[in-house]
């Protein structure tokens, strides 16, 4: 299969999910194929929502 | 995390935002992530302008504050592994008490840090560790942890419902459990995490890769995926505390170094679990050119301490990172806390940054690899990560010339 770019929501710089709860270092999500893909998909589409509701509240 | 995702809400409840030079970082616990986001994006969101959008935005990597903090509750642990890279043993006579801590987590909330990763030695053997949980959440601090797993009663369990995630350490299935000198059983581990999932906690394991290891990954992988496992982070073995005893002994070689990317990504793609590789492994990754812009959409970091990252230890020390022992007592920190030598030192790795890391395409991302490595060699604070393949073969190069 075929890795697909990560595209992110304008004004989205990056996006680290989940924690570290690792005491010692900082953790890296290896871009896995499609599971990550999926994950950062998610969040992007949340991302959009939460502006999209925001003008939304505005305009009401 | 794809199961969280699955049942996620479509609109997402922002759990705080903090302002940065650049625009800002927005944080959501529910699926949990933290956002960088421009200038624009904030003020779409609602925000109005921050005194911080003064100058330029460009530099997206400087932070004003870290987004987690490390904190090494105690020195103690049962376990007493070969390798363990704390050092760990008996509690030090002038740990930080309740009150202190409670002060230290004031200041990191005060700065802006969202996340705290609780570790030790073994965080289960302080007593106050729920109240210390507990105040965490109270402020607005989403305190997570580290354990051996050796011992998970019904308490600790009730402990572990109160946190973000509970990684457990795991670098081997059943007689692999030993292989980097920890001591303990699989089995003990095993049965943790049954319980913890069964209680619904979020759970992951840190899994240190030696020499003794790599060729056993896989093992790993597959057990976290078949229990249901949020993650699996690799950490790579470090030459700290324990850990220089007979470090050659379980120190990757240069060929596993250079193979340990490929390995991991094929574990992933092939596992569909969530993989993480730690900052140290960073030089490893990027000597197989994977694509920058990817690596920067997925917030991927080098040796970042002092930055996104600040540790202390038990008794208050402060330092970028937990790996690099800092010597100054530094419980109360103010919005200056950069310009303190524990983590300035750190912020000055690139603009001290030696060959070949100076010209390294690289080298923001990267920073120059380890410090706990490239000290335990002799270099000076900013020399080259001596395991880095690029600098391996800089210094051959150099040598043949
Ligand atoms: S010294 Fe740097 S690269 Fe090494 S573990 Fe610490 S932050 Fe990560
Ligand atoms: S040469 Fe230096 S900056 Fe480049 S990958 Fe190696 S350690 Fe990192």
């Amino acid at each position: 299969m075929k890795k697909k770019r990560i595209v992110l929501p304008k004004g989205v710089i990056k996006i680290k999910p989940g924690y570290n709860p690792n005491s010692s270092s900082i953790g890296t999500v290896i871009y896995s194929f499609p599971l990550v893909y999926i994950v950062l998909s998610t969040i992007a589409a949340l991302l959009t929502a939460l502006l999209t509701s925001k003008k939304k509240n505005r305009n009401e | 995390m794809l199961k969280t995702l699955r049942k996620r809400v479509t609109r997402p409840i922002v759990d705080r935002v903090r302002y940065e030079p650049f625009g800002g970082i927005v944080s959501v616990l529910n699926p949990p992530f933290l956002a960088w986001v421009t200038r624009d994006y904030m003020r779409q969101l609602g925000y109005t302008d921050s005194p911080l959008w003064k100058g330029d935005a460009q530099d997206t990597h400087t932070l004003s504050a870290p987004t987690e903090a490390h904190c090494s509750l105690t020195n103690r642990c049962s376990q007493h592994c070969s390798s363990c890279y704390m050092g760990s043993q008996d509690s030090f006579c002038n740990e930080l008490t309740t009150e202190e801590w409670k002060r230290f987590f004031d200041t990191l909330r005060a700065l802006g840090v969202f996340h705290v990763a609780l570790g030790g030695g073994e965080a289960f053997l302080r007593n106050d560790l729920l109240e210390l949980v507990l105040y965490c959440k109270e402020i607005g601090l989403v305190p997570n942890l580290t354990t051996h797993g050796q011992c998970l009663g019904e308490a600790e369990i009730a402990i572990c419902k109160e946190m973000g995630q509970v990684n457990l350490s795991l670098d081997g299935i059943n007689d692999q459990y030993h292989c980097n000198g920890r001591r303990g059983s699989f089995v003990a581990v095993d049965k943790s995490i049954l319980a913890l999932k069964k209680a619904d906690v979020s759970v992951g394991l840190n899994c240190v890769v030696s020499k003794k290891n790599i060729d056993h990954l896989t093992d790993v992988v597959e057990y976290a995926k078949q229990v249901g496992l949020n993650e699996v982070e690799f950490l790579k073995y470090k030459p700290t505390g324990r850990g220089t005893l007979n470090y050659t002994n379980y120190a990757l070689t240069q060929e596993m170094i250079r193979s340990i990317y490929p390995i991991i990504l094929e574990l992933g793609n092939h596992y569909q679990i969530m993989l993480k590789m730690d900052c140290s492994f960073i030089p490893a990754m990027v000597f197989h050119d994977p694509d920058k812009e990817d690596l920067e959409k997925l917030g991927v970091t080098g040796c970042d301490g002092g930055n996104s990252l600040m540790a202390i230890t038990a008794q208050g020390y402060a330092s970028g990172c937990s790996f690099v022992a800092g010597k100054e007592k530094l419980i109360t920190i103010n919005e200056d806390w950069q310009q303190l030598s524990p983590f300035r030192k750190f912020k000055e790795i690139v603009e001290n940054a030696q060959e070949p890391c100076k010209t390294c395409a690289h080298l923001a991302l990267c920073r120059c690899g380890c410090r706990a490595v490239a000290l335990y060699y002799g270099g000076a604070f900013s020399s080259p990560d001596p395991e880095c393949p690029r600098v391996v073969d800089y210094r051959s190069k150099e040598k043949t010339i």
